[in-house]
């Protein structure tokens, strides 16, 4: 008897220790791989495939306007690390199309960019409306970079119809045309234009164009002298479209039998138009020339002006005189400072009492107020840049006031931008807060793995003509500074796409997200007292074919 | 995992039958507990690694226990993951110092309570193994990174219930032979996560991805034993 208690015992024992074994184990037959709540794949893995020390954005201006195009354009990369430049996604790409005004590579990270051993590379842009625009640059260092490339819109150009006047040269029997054509940019002092581009036919070459008919305009000097006699106001009209609001910048020069970076200034462009003698077009030159010569009048005058020409990724100067063979010509002048300068320059730290991303456009003046150059500077507060490619003279560096989160920044006065260690402090606007963002982006399919992107974004109120806030996202996370209440938007380009994601900054009193919208949006406060806002975004964009994703 | 805690079951009931059994015979005997108890000391392997432990028996009800067990074991592998090769190693770590109360219903079969200072402990590390061939390029490894990820249990002590079936062998019974099965409730498990280049964001607080592992992982709170021990009578 006692052995069969003992028995019934044991077996109700088993079955009791096995009912508490597995009702308190139910969750581990769950699959972990799905969540808890929805039943929905989880992501294991968050990545950042940011492999690139060096970043370029590329950000194509109106040179009349300062803002960015929104023209389709054709962006070329050419020159000597033209081959290292290559996509997000790793691919070698030289020849890129936007219709958003800006693009953004990488460089390969195998490549090393110092000071010795320099990245070279130069730009090319064909955009509809504007004139072709080349442009040459040299990194220095690796780290996020900004250039921009100014272009001159065809519909700002300024018409110019240039009459002639006879002059006969030093007694002897040449004749010459004369034209001139006062440039535009003017003299600080008087008002003056501080260049000339003038244009001369001689008399030889004058009987040598042809006319619409394919004859030749005069038969003989006489001829022509009767003619220019019967109606000189009016005989000859030399037709050029030029342009002039370019701003000074940085590029590479041929100096000395070398190419270096120096302090460039197109000071005019122009294209021929349309030549008419005597009320009739020249349709050929038929081996006649025109020449031009350009003239600088202003004090000082630079180191090297005149007539110049984008080859093989920099600009040679060719002097004050060029001659055109046929009538299409183009033409560029420019003046240049022979001024060596110094690889890196000063630091400059960005400093703040918030913690926030930023992205500052600066213009560099010199100490007579003469623009040098501009710059961008974008990273997160407190952040440290070297200037690269600096003048070895005394600078103002003026901050654009075109960041609505902060306060106007304040000149900096440098006494030598080759040298020295500066500090600005950026204030927030009033009403602003601090918010951090977290982006996880999705491929709609394959939701296992998220993507932490480490790229340039911009921010602003939706809807708002507040100008875009650059951001600068590291691995999905951005710290930015916004106002409460506000729907914004982020967006971020992927070649040609912008990827658009909107959020709210409204918030209970606990810091929880109010406002749903497509992406999956969530917030929490921190310990800080910020309030991170966590957004779960699918792309919907090319990007993820282009990743392999 | 549904099989392998069956099977955990099965033994449960195939111990329990076994030494329902054992005690039935013991008790045919008519021998008496009193006459060996005492202190012992043995050694013991368990899924929970290799140790030794110290008991003492003091009546046929009650016998005390304690001791340290460990067990450290290593895989290294190559883990791919689309175009990504990682050196990876698994290194599992446990173990930990218990002490324990058995409680004797029968002469042999008994039912096991305490707690353990565990050392449970293991991680996962991975090393790129080569160059990631991204685009037209080549990432260095160097970029693409390492990994490390540990899981800790969330209590460093941790309860522990069992049932077992202990034997005395021997012409003077000096020697005893225990086999346990057993559960230790380790709470449910901390995840670290430490990784550089590619996997960085995955360690990064900010995604929180830590917390949602910890979430999704949160009912493996237990740890399963079966212990099998021999001791021998020292006084």
């Amino acid at each position: 008897m006692k052995r069969e208690v003992i028995q019934i015992v044991n077996k109700f024992l088993a079955l009791f220790l096995l009912t508490i074994l597995f009702s308190g184990c139910s969750g581990i037959f769950d699959n972990p791989l799905k969540d808890k709540d929805t039943g929905e794949d989880i992501h294991l893995l968050v990545l950042d495939f940011n492999f690139f020390d060096t970043r370029i954005a590329v950000k194509l201006l109106d040179a009349t306007t300062g803002e960015m195009i929104q023209a389709k354009a054709s962006v070329n990369f050419s020159g000597i690390n033209s081959n290292d430049v290559v996509t997000f996604a790793g691919k070698r790409k030289k020849d890129f199309i936007t219709t958003q005004g800006q693009i953004e590579v990488a460089v390969d990270p195998n490549v090393s960019i110092t000071e010795s051993s320099p990245f070279q590379f130069s730009i090319s842009v064909d955009a509809d409306g504007y004139h072709r625009i080349s442009k040459s640059f040299q990194l220095k260092s690796d780290g996020k970079k900004t250039v921009e490339i100014n272009l001159s819109g065809i519909q700002d150009e300024k018409e110019l119809e240039i009459g002639g006047n006879l002059e006969t040269g030093n007694g002897d029997t040449t004749f010459v045309f004369f034209a001139r054509n006062d440039g535009d940019v003017k003299s600080a002092t008087d008002d003056t234009p501080v260049h000339e581009v003038n244009y001369s036919i001689t008399l030889n070459d004058f009987l040598k164009f042809k006319g619409a008919g394919g004859n030749v305009i005069f038969q003989s000097k006489q001829e022509l002298l009767d003619a220019y006699n019967a109606n000189p106001e009016s005989f000859i009209v030399l037709s050029i479209n030029k342009y002039t609001q370019f701003s000074p910048e940085i590029d590479m020069v041929n100096m000395d039998g070398g190419v270096v970076p120096a302090l460039f200034h197109k000071l005019e462009t122009g294209r021929f138009v349309g030549l008419k003698v005597s009320g009739n077009p020249v349709t050929d030159l038929n081996g006649g020339v025109i020449t031009s010569q350009c003239t600088y009048s202003g004090d000082p005058a630079p180191d090297l002006f005149g007539f110049a020409e984008f080859v093989n990724s920099s600009w040679t100067i060719l002097g004050a005189e060029v001659v055109y063979t046929q009538l299409s010509f183009s033409y560029t002048v420019v003046e240049v400072s022979e001024e060596a300068l110094c690889s890196t320059g000063s630091s400059i730290t960005f400093r703040s009492n918030v913690v926030s991303s930023f992205s500052i456009d600066a213009d560099i003046y010199d100490s007579n107020d003469n623009l040098l150059t501009t710059t961008n500077f974008k990273g997160n507060f407190p952040e440290t840049f070297t200037v690269e490619n600096t003048p070895n003279r005394a600078v103002k560096v003026v901050f654009r006031n075109n960041n609505p989160a902060f306060q106007p920044i304040a000149p900096l006065l440098i006494s030598n931008f080759c040298s020295g260690s500066h500090e600005v402090n950026v204030l927030p606007a009033a009403g602003y807060q601090q918010y951090q963002i977290v982006l996880k982006a999705f491929c709609p399919d394959n939701a296992t793995i998220a993507i932490a992107p480490t790229y340039s974004g911009e921010f602003k109120i939706k809807g708002s003509s507040s100008p875009w806030q650059g951001v600068d996202l590291v691995g999905g996370v951005v710290d930015l500074l916004g106002l409460p209440d506000q729907e914004y938007e982020l967006r971020m380009l992927w070649e040609n796409d912008w990827e658009y994601t909107s959020l709210a900054t409204k918030f209970d009193s606990n810091g929880n997200y109010l406002h749903p919208y497509g992406s999956k949006v969530t917030s929490m406060r921190l310990p800080d007292g910020r309030i991170r806002i966590n957004i779960e975004h699918t792309y919907s964009q090319s990007v993820c074919s282009d990743m392999g994703w | 995992m549904r099989n392998w805690w069956f099977s955990i079951g099965l033994l449960f009931f195939i111990g329990i039958f076994f030494d329902a059994q054992a005690g039935e015979i013991s008790e045919n005997d008519g021998s008496g507990l009193a006459d060996y108890s005492g202190f012992y000391v043995g050694g013991q392997a368990t899924t929970n690694g290799l140790g030794f432990n110290l008991k003492y028996i003091f009546n046929k009800r009650l016998t005390l226990k304690a001791g340290v067990e460990s067990m450290r074991l290593s895989h290294s592998f190559l883990l791919e993951e689309d175009d990504m090769s990682y050196d990876a190693k698994v290194n599992y770590k446990t173990g930990g110092m218990f002490l324990l109360a058995d409680f004797f219903y029968t002469r042999a079969l008994y039912l096991s309570g305490g707690v353990m200072m565990n050392d449970f402990q293991p991680y996962m590390t991975g090393r790129a193994a080569e160059s990631l061939e991204y685009g037209d390029i080549n990432i260095p490894a160097s970029k693409v990174g390492d990994f490390r990820i540990t899981i800790e249990p969330e209590l460093k002590y941790s309860p522990y219930g069992g049932l077992g079936i202990r034997t005395f062998m021997g012409k003077n019974k000096m020697v005893t032979w225990n086999f346990e099965t057993g559960i230790y409730y380790m709470g449910p498990p901390n995840i670290s996560i430490e990784a550089t280049g590619l996997l960085s964001p995955t360690a990064d607080p900010a995604h929180g991805q830590k917390e949602i592992l910890e979430k999704q992982f949160s009912a493996y709170n237990l740890y399963p034993v079966v212990k099998l021990a021999l001791s021998l009578r020292i006084f």
